[in-house]
């Protein structure tokens, strides 16, 4: 069996992966809004250094507001004030990792495409970049390359004409770390409002979590079982 | 294709001097086919007898064996096994005075040369990164989050603090399987 | 039996055929030099973001391809539903579905991130996307409607013609059905988020599909000093008048469904009220200039007795579905997703970052020139299909119609 067989936790060895991803694992995250701190951007920096976001460059003559919504973007930091009480929430939003992924269905390529083991991605080998996946998330997780970029990692590739989202650091899954970019930063400000984990594994941090708290989907009225739930909206 | 073809090939794409560089200096160690070969003289590669699979087939095949793998990381998560393109390019990456390394795909560099001459369009690197730069494969950050692993809440703080700072350049120990 | 319609090639002089291949041709290379320009800079040249991904070239294929299965209407009328008159009509109609397909499906896939990959669009499919669908549907309305044309042509294939073109009826419906779907199927949005889009579809393909068609029809004959008529004028505008009607309607079947239905009140006070631009489009555009305004001029007792004014009729349906599918397809887009209901969004993302508020989006000019080129290549096939082939009837006049007016 592969070194992730057995469950997440028990990877004391953490070992790159030899074996092809199973759903043993769904990946998922818990958000408790609460602990997520106003003002703070720590996981939207740690994702953009983790996977090459902050390579990007504005075009020169580009515009400089348009190019804000050219740049892609796998995590956002949003806020909230709820109309009735005026009670404002904060909140880290990037791609749900839903079960029935919109984007997945639209695609014609068959591009996007959910990963056994929960994590929905685009293979931009057969991505044409028709955007039509775009269209349907209903979560605005996705970005279209619109530059050439010359700047990438080798862990994130990048490449204009693709769409891509946040992959929740699968990079670091397949070489056995159980973490995410995010959730690390997150934690090293000391906010622990990010919680990562095996959505499966009743003992992983992410589930015990769960079940102190009572979580929601963002826009539980499309069924889409989303791997990401936050607790205080 | 006549080896014959690629030395002409190559003084084409290359600057001559180059090249005699690449036949006194490499010649010892550049085993394959000896004259005629791409691989840039200050690469990893240069100090190795052989590539990943026997040279030969390596020329010929190169391309189905990173398409194979490519699917296996794509949709399995596999990403450390020997034919992983940034294995490519971590080893065949040519390097300046500096000792900075040189985009693979630039003039005269390992997979320019070889496909300018054969005149195959590459475009593995609209997207891939053309020099080693933040690999996932990362022996020293997956260890430091083993700490992380059971009880998020308390103990995490300083080993993520660590991941957190050392978050965009991969730690320099790349360890490739194999 | 009946009287045989003669067809005959067009026969303006040549230095206005070429003229006018000259100007088509010039047209289509600066659509594609902009193609050209925008793939290689890429997309950020366009006024096109995260926020609003499909811009204008969209609105030009997707009014293109919907209003070349319109198009396709005449030929079905005439066999479909025998109705003798409009056979002489078919052949052109058949052409000029064709071109519009072709120009607008062109358009779609030179808007593309990576058209160099248009070979992995057509062999890899993922079947429970509709829009994968829509590419077997496009290339099999282009197939079938040249096999219609050889049924309608050619006299050894005149007794296929019939059930053919009942197939490309079927066929067309699904294709604009097919077209329509594409934004029913995008359950976050609230502007799609209904099943009228469908239908809308294909009323509005329709119109749009015959307008363009009347047009054509009478430039090229009236340029060859060919009779049209005033009675199959007046049936076509007649036609038009119907199905320009209809459009209204079901725009406001549209917008009730979306009020009292899906409970979409924030967008439709959006469209319709405080949208700006797409307000003034919606109701300037959609429903003022593609509607109204055409609908009183066909059925005026004076101005629908005069070609100028039934050809300015015409145009203005066309303009006004632009205007539509600039609302359906980038007013849809900038509004924002509705991610938090009963909340204000007070920050999405960096500063700059749109989310929660209306994206701007204005289109650029690579883009506009992209579009209009789809145009010029949908024309330049049906001149130079009229032109070398018998396409066109000889005459149109209501002596030749009466001929056809007894069924065989
Ligand atoms: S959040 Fe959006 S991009 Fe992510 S899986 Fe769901 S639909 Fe796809
Ligand atoms: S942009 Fe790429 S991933 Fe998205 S639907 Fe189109 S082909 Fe699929």
């Amino acid at each position: 069996m592969g070194a992730l067989a057995s469950s997440a936790a028990g990877d004391a060895d953490a070992a790159a992966r030899t074996d092809p991803v199973t759903d043993r694992h769904r990946w998922g995250m818990f958000v408790d809004t609460s602990k997520c701190a106003d003002g703070c951007t720590a996981c939207v920096d740690a994702c953009d250094q983790e996977n090459g976001l902050n390579l990007q460059s504005e075009p020169h003559g580009d515009d400089e507001a348009k190019w804000q919504n050219q740049r892609a973007v796998w995590i956002r930091k949003v806020k909230l004030r709820d109309q009735a009480t005026g009670h404002v929430t904060n909140l880290p939003l990037m791609c749900q990792h839903c079960e029935h992924p919109p984007c997945v269905d639209v695609c014609p390529t068959g591009a996007s495409f959910k990963r056994a083991d929960g994590i929905v991605m685009v293979d931009r080998h057969t991505c044409i970049g028709c955007r039509y996946c775009m269209m349907a998330c209903p979560y605005k997780a996705r970005s279209f390359i619109h530059e050439q970029v010359d700047q990438k990692l080798t862990r994130a590739p990048r490449g204009m004409g693709c769409v891509e989202s946040c992959n929740l650091c699968a990079h670091r899954l397949d070489t056995g770390d159980i973490s995410t970019a995010c959730a690390d930063a997150c934690a090293a400000e000391n906010h622990h409002a990010i919680v990562f984990g095996d959505l499966k594994d009743p003992t992983s941090p992410v589930r015990q979590a769960m079940a102190k708290q009572t979580s929601r989907q963002i826009r539980e009225d499309l069924e889409l079982n989303t791997g990401v739930r936050y607790a205080g909206i | 294709m006549r080896y014959k073809q690629f030395t002409s090939g190559m003084c084409r794409v290359t600057s001559l001097a180059l090249v005699s560089l690449a036949l006194v200096a490499g010649s010892a160690i550049v085993q394959a086919t000896g004259v005629g070969d791409f691989v840039v003289d200050s690469s990893k590669a240069a100090g190795l007898e052989n590539c990943v699979e026997p040279t030969e087939y390596m020329r010929r095949n190169h391309m189905e064996v990173i398409r194979h793998q490519r699917d296996t990381t794509v949709y399995g998560g596999i990403r450390s096994t020997k034919h992983s393109l940034a294995g490519c390019v971590e080893c065949h990456v040519g390097y300046d005075a500096q000792h900075k390394p040189v985009g693979i795909d630039g003039d005269g560099q390992f997979c320019a040369a070889c496909h300018d001459y054969a005149a195959v369009k590459l475009n593995c690197f609209d997207c891939h990164a053309t020099v080693p730069q933040g690999e996932a494969w990362n022996q020293v950050r997956a260890t430091e989050h083993e700490s992380l692993l059971p009880g998020v809440e308390e103990q995490a703080d300083a080993a993520a603090a660590a991941a957190a700072a050392s978050g965009a350049k991969a730690a320099a120990q790349e360890s490739r399987a194999q | 039996m009946s009287k045989r319609i003669v067809y005959r090639e067009w026969l303006i002089q040549p230095e206005r055929y070429w003229g006018l291949l000259a100007i088509l041709a010039a047209v289509i290379a600066i659509g594609g030099a902009a193609a050209l320009y925008m793939e290689h800079e890429g997309h950020w040249v366009t006024g096109m973001t995260n926020s609003v991904v499909w811009g204008l070239p969209h609105v030009f294929a997707v009014f293109l391809i919907v209003a070349a299965s319109g198009a396709l209407n005449v030929a079905s009328i005439g066999t479909v539903f025998n109705k003798p008159s409009y056979k002489p009509l078919g052949r052109l109609s058949g052409l000029l579905a064709a071109g519009l397909l072709v120009g607008g499906l062109l358009v779609l896939v030179l808007d593309l991130g990576r058209p160099d990959r248009l070979l992995v669009a057509m062999t890899t499919y993922n079947f429970s996307s509709i829009f994968a669908w829509n590419i077997f549907l496009y290339t099999g309305f282009l197939a079938i409607t040249i096999g219609y044309l050889w049924t309608m042509a050619e006299r050894k294939g005149n007794y296929l013609q019939r059930p053919v073109g009942i197939f490309a009826f079927l066929w067309r419906l699904a294709l604009t059905t097919g077209t329509g779907s594409i934004f029913g199927f995008l359950v976050g949005r609230s502007a799609y988020d209904t099943a009228v889009l469908a239908p809308m579809f294909v009323v509005m393909s329709f119109a749009y599909g015959l307008a363009i068609y009347m047009l054509v029809l009478m430039t090229s004959f009236e340029w060859d000093g060919r009779p049209i008529g005033p009675k199959i004028l007046k049936r076509l505008k007649d036609l038009l008048g119907l199905f320009v009607g209809a459009v209204l309607y079901f725009t406001l079947i549209y917008h009730l469904t979306n009020l009292y239905g899906a409970k979409h009140a924030d967008f439709e006070s959006f469209l319709l009220l405080d949208g700006g631009l797409y307000t003034l489009m919606f109701w300037g555009g959609w429903v003022l200039v593609g509607g109204l305004l055409p609908l009183g001029i066909i059925y005026h007792p004076r101005l629908s007795k005069d070609r100028n004014w039934i050809a300015t009729a015409c145009a203005l349906v066309i303009a006004g579905g632009l205007a539509a599918m600039y609302v359906v397809i980038i007013g849809s887009q900038a509004f924002p997703l509705e991610m938090f209901p009963g909340k204000t969004v007070l920050a999405f993302g960096a500063p700059g970052d749109i989310g929660g508020a209306v994206a701007p989006y204005t289109p650029s000019l690579p883009e506009l020139l992209l579009g209009i080129g789809g145009v010029a290549v949908a024309m330049l096939i049906v001149s130079v299909g009229i032109r070398v082939l018998q396409f066109l009837p000889e005459s149109l006049s209501d002596r030749e119609m009466d001929g056809l007016a007894e069924p065989a």
